[in-house]
């Protein structure tokens, strides 16, 4: 790294043009505060991301601010304390939301990034293929998604919903989202694994029942890459995808047939209800970083209202703004992105009712445990007792080794 | 004539050796210049970072951390316990580069043959060969994964065509996955043997060819007795490098079948690879690697065994 | 001996595919034209999908284009896909000479010297590829960053010799070995030195494969990605390959901008072998070497 030279790093967001907004108010900051020359990079794919960000650290020169694997750094004690920071600043323009503090607070309490948007997964759908069978409404339960996606679809060419299942990313969300709606959950209050809770037994089986229904693509076990849902519904062929609005996003730049066509929603709710996952996009910095101490101006500077504001309206929809006060535009109020700001206001990070846990990452990007329990469960035939004691296994071993005790 | 005076030469270079060159060799002097280069760069970028993996092997290491010495915990854990799957992910390995392998040799030898042939536009058919090889192994492994994708290409004309009742889902089914894994190694690294046969086969004179013509050796004869005894130290090279690239290829499997279905396709480098950067764990994953080594030890000692026997020897 | 007394122009057997019967011939033409179907449907397929907008290529199974799209292509070429493409070149051509240099001669001398460890060296070569570069580019990193060479190309001209340098030497091994030893002991009776049998006899003979190896040399480093994306950090100073990586941002996918990518990407180790491929047929037509 140059000496001198201010260093951001981020995964690569959906298209150049949010690269470009936030980068870009980085290196305003820069400007603004003596002429510090700042560079950032944005960077493809999720291991790889993290390989370098550890090679970087390993040798001595990370960079300044970054926006990926904190959980897993703040373990280690690599990144900052942004408690203060956050603190100072979150009740501006209307507060934050609360799940974009409460989602970027580890489990010590200790808050380790500054959220500047607020991620969330709402199901897009098929306005008029759904509708046609139900009333112009999308699904309101899971068991009504089993019963009448098969009148909606047509195999092989479309079904019902693109639900992801196979190694890929996106599995736990999918996953996460009916159990949760089953009462049923990932970790306990303290972020010790429960996949073994009874609860979620039900879920497995109505994600079974879906599956015999023949409502899911049967080549989602085999998908290794996050895009297979949003591609799947992009070619129409799945009638419903459960994803962040990136699906929506690409559709208005490329595809504004489809786009008019689709719905966003809230999820099918089960007997506990209906939840969707939502959390902060955030940054902060590492702490062995040559200019570190001038990390915490450039992020205050970055979360101001009026430059996330910026950011916020150059991607419209993408991410909903972490401040109150920028969801009151029409926008935000009454199109179809208002269901994405319902979600904002009550959404979940993964390991709730626990703060994000470090071992998350390389149970859902590694070992794929849900994937798998899933798999032994359908395509085994494994008794579901079975299936959730192998996944509590496979889930307290990742979490022995990654995490402090209590 | 010539020969005789060779032999004469040589008896004179044995009387004449130096103390040093008795225990150097004959040439050491003049092999170290030429060698030296080739060696300070080999030990300063690989057996530093080889050493280090070795020792990381030992330890306990998460990415970011220092790590602890836990001695051979790594390996008794992949072993057994935890990190089971040892078993078929060894097997996986050695069914996919036996197989790959396989298939670059016989169409690597065919596709040299026929472009070694007086065909009209024959550099023209060169150069398209190349190309598989031209394109980042992660390019042509998301090409070839629109392919078979369930709504690419192939199963489109399927379903356009009406040819089958439903889809081919290449990478849902295990016994096809491998199958379609091992295709596109092949296409993608055919060229590399091809050209090498090329090359090599244009090093054989043509007064072989041509006498063994005359004494009515047939087309199969020829190849059999000429062609590959001629091409056996590029076949071996080829067939080294190519195994050990192969084994070790991780980009293409990981984007197309991340390893599944069910781990159906996962080699030991790619589950090395998934521990120890997706997993956070440096030293397992370092471990995994280090168990494939001894094999290739081997399997490289006696493939090079007639390659380093001099022909020569005074 | 007769086997080195005249080198024949290549590829002018007396007959050519007439010596080989019929039947062979039938086949080979038909070899060759499965062959060309199977290396080229990938690229036509490529190429289609560079020039549909992003709606078709998700849309329904056509063939050609129903609107012929080339915005994938002028996007790349206004955007930083020429300076991504100096780098690569830079690096690649840098790591190639090296390699095909150095691997010369170390390959003659251990084809041809005798020297105590010759075999252990010529093995240890070959044992440096054990190594996926998965676990190498920690221990890497830290050499690069601590020379001061992060983040520029001259870090990636220091360490694909890593991979390039073995390469060279191993295939340079097996093509000497192939050259008759007699040449060599001949001029060398004849006063000439080591080091000018190895630049009169034994490189010229060896020609074509110099080219083949410097060629795949050439398109190993222009296509490594893994060192690429961890040693630089700065755009401008990016390769091609993650460049091309870039062309999926969180989880969607440009196709038509990373097929149009990949086509370009292909380009330069394509013309490169086609060049080389005439002074190759240049350099043997001249008669070759006599023995």
């Amino acid at each position: 790294m140059v000496s001198g030279v201010f260093n951001v790093w981020f995964s690569a967001n959906w298209n150049t043009v949010t690269d470009e907004a936030v980068g870009n108010t980085f290196v305003e900051w820069g400007k603004a505060n003596g002429g510090q020359k700042v560079e950032w990079q944005s960077i493809p794919g999720s291991p790889q991301l993290l390989a370098k960000q550890s090679a970087s650290l390993a040798a001595g020169q990370p960079p300044e601010v970054v926006r990926d694997n904190l959980v897993y750094f703040h373990s280690q004690g690599e990144v900052g304390n942004l408690t203060d920071l956050v603190n100072k600043n979150k009740t501006q323009a209307g507060g934050m939301y609360e799940i974009g503090i409460r989602s970027a607070t580890a489990g010590d309490g200790i808050i380790i990034g500054a959220p500047y948007a607020i991620d969330v997964w709402p199901p897009q759908w098929r306005i008029d293929e759904i509708g046609a069978v139900n009333n112009g409404k999308f699904f309101e339960t899971w068991d009504q998604l089993i019963e009448l996606g098969p009148k909606a679809q047509k195999p092989p060419r479309t079904y019902t919903i693109a639900f992801c299942l196979g190694h890929e990313g996106d599995h736990m969300n999918n996953f996460l989202t009916v159990a949760w709606s089953y009462g049923g959950r990932l970790a306990d209050e303290k972020g010790v694994p429960d996949i073994k809770n009874p609860a979620n037994k039900a879920a497995i089986e109505t994600i079974k029942r879906m599956w015999d229904a023949k409502v899911i693509p049967p080549d989602s076990f085999a998908q290794t890459i996050t895009s297979w849902n949003n591609e799947t519904y992009q070619k129409g062929r799945a009638l419903v995808a459960i994803n962040p609005a990136t699906i929506m996003g690409w559709l208005l730049v490329n595809d504004k047939e489809l786009a008019d066509k689709t719905g966003i929603a809230q999820n099918p709710a089960g007997p506990a209800g209906s939840f969707a996952e939502g959390g902060a996009l955030m940054f902060n910095y590492f702490k062995k970083a040559k200019l570190a101490d001038k990390a915490p101006s450039a992020l205050e500077y970055f979360i101001q209202p009026p430059n996330l504001e910026k950011i916020s309206k150059s991607v419209e929809g993408r991410f909903v703004p972490v401040y109150r006060d920028h969801t009151k535009t029409d926008f935000w109020q009454t199109s179809k992105f208002a269901e994405m700001r319902k979600i904002a206001e009550n959404g979940r990070n993964r390991e709730y009712p626990a703060a994000p846990q470090p071992w998350l990452a390389e149970v859902t990007d590694a070992k794929y445990t849900i994937s798998d329990m899933m798999n032994k469960v359908i395509n085994e035939g494994m008794k579901i007792e079975d299936a959730q004691e192998w996944a509590q296994k496979e889930l307290m071993d990742s979490y022995t080794k990654l995490s402090k005790p209590a | 004539m010539a020969q005789q005076q060779l032999a004469i030469g040589a008896r004179h270079e044995v009387a004449r050796r130096s103390p040093l060159q008795r225990v150097l060799g004959r040439d050491w002097l003049l092999s170290w210049l030429m060698v030296g280069p080739v060696v300070l760069i080999v030990l300063a970028l690989l057996i530093y970072p080889f050493a280090d993996a070795i020792l990381l092997s030992f330890q306990d290491r998460f990415i970011g951390k220092a790590g602890t010495w836990i001695g051979l915990d790594n390996y008794v854990a992949f072993f057994n316990g935890v990190d089971s799957g040892f078993g078929k992910a060894f097997v996986v390995t050695f069914v996919f580069t036996a197989g790959a392998i396989l298939g670059k040799f016989i169409v690597g030898m065919a596709m040299a043959s026929v472009l070694n042939q007086e065909i009209p536009m024959r550099n023209i058919f060169r150069g398209i060969m190349f190309l598989p090889w031209a394109v980042p192994a992660v390019v042509s492994a998301y090409v070839w994964r629109f392919l078979f994708d369930t709504t690419g290409p192939i199963n489109g004309m399927i379903a356009e065509y009406g040819w089958m009742d439903d889809y081919i889902y290449f990478f849902n089914d295990a016994r096809i996955a491998l199958p379609a894994l091992i295709l596109v190694t092949i296409w993608s690294g055919t060229p590399f043997w091809t050209m090498n046969f090329l090359a090599g086969m244009q090093a054989i004179s043509k007064e072989l060819y041509e006498a063994a013509e005359i004494d009515g050796a047939d087309t199969i004869r020829r190849f059999w007795y000429i062609t590959l005894p001629g091409l056996q130290s590029v076949i071996v090279v080829t067939a080294m490098l190519s195994t050990i690239w192969t084994s070790a290829n991780l980009t293409q499997i990981f984007v197309l079948t991340g390893g599944g279905p069910n781990y159906a396709t996962t080699t030991l480098p790619l589950y090395a690879y998934l521990t120890a950067i997706p997993g956070h764990r440096l030293g397992a994953g370092a471990a995994i690697s280090m168990v494939i080594v001894p094999f290739y030890m081997i399997l490289v000692y006696f493939l090079t065994r007639k390659m380093l026997r001099q022909e020569q020897e005074s | 001996m007769a086997v080195a007394a005249q080198a024949r122009p290549r590829g002018s057997s007396r007959g050519g595919l007439r010596s080989i019967g019929t039947g062979w011939v039938i086949a080979t033409y038909a070899l060759l034209i499965f062959f060309t179907l199977w290396t080229v449907v990938p690229f036509f397929w490529m190429f289609l999908a560079s020039v549909k907008t992003n709606k078709e290529i998700y849309q329904d199974f056509t063939f050609l284009p129903r609107q012929w799209y080339w915005g994938h292509y002028y996007d790349l070429i206004t955007g930083h896909y020429g300076s991504w493409m100096r780098n690569s070149t830079t690096v690649s051509v840098a790591a190639t000479l090296l390699s095909i240099i150095l691997g010369s001669f170390g390959a003659y001398a251990i084809t041809r010297l005798q020297f105590t460890g010759r075999s252990v060296i010529a093995r240890g070569l070959v044992f440096t590829y054990l190594l996926p570069a998965s676990l190498l580019f920690i221990p890497l990193f830290q050499i690069v960053a601590g020379v001061g060479l992060s983040n520029s190309v001259f870090s990636l001209m220091l360490i694909y010799p890593s991979f390039t340098l073995p390469f060279c030497t191993w295939m340079l091994m097996s093509y000497f070995k192939n050259i008759p030893i007699e040449l060599e002991e001949a001029a060398l009776i004849d006063g000439c030195g080591r080091l000018g049998v190895l630049f009169r006899i034994v490189l010229p003979l060896a020609a074509p494969a110099l080219v083949v190896v410097c060629l795949f040399s050439f398109t190993n480093a222009w296509n490594e990605f893994l060192y690429a994306l961890v040693f630089i950090s700065s755009r401008e100073q990016q390769t091609v390959t993650v460049g091309l990586a870039l062309m999926q941002g969180e989880d969607v996918f440009y196709w038509g901008k990373m097929m149009a990518g990949a086509l370009l990407t292909a380009l330069p180790p394509v013309i490169m072998y086609t060049l080389a491929q005439r002074l190759v047929i240049q350099g043997l037509t001249m008669g070759g070497v006599k023995g």
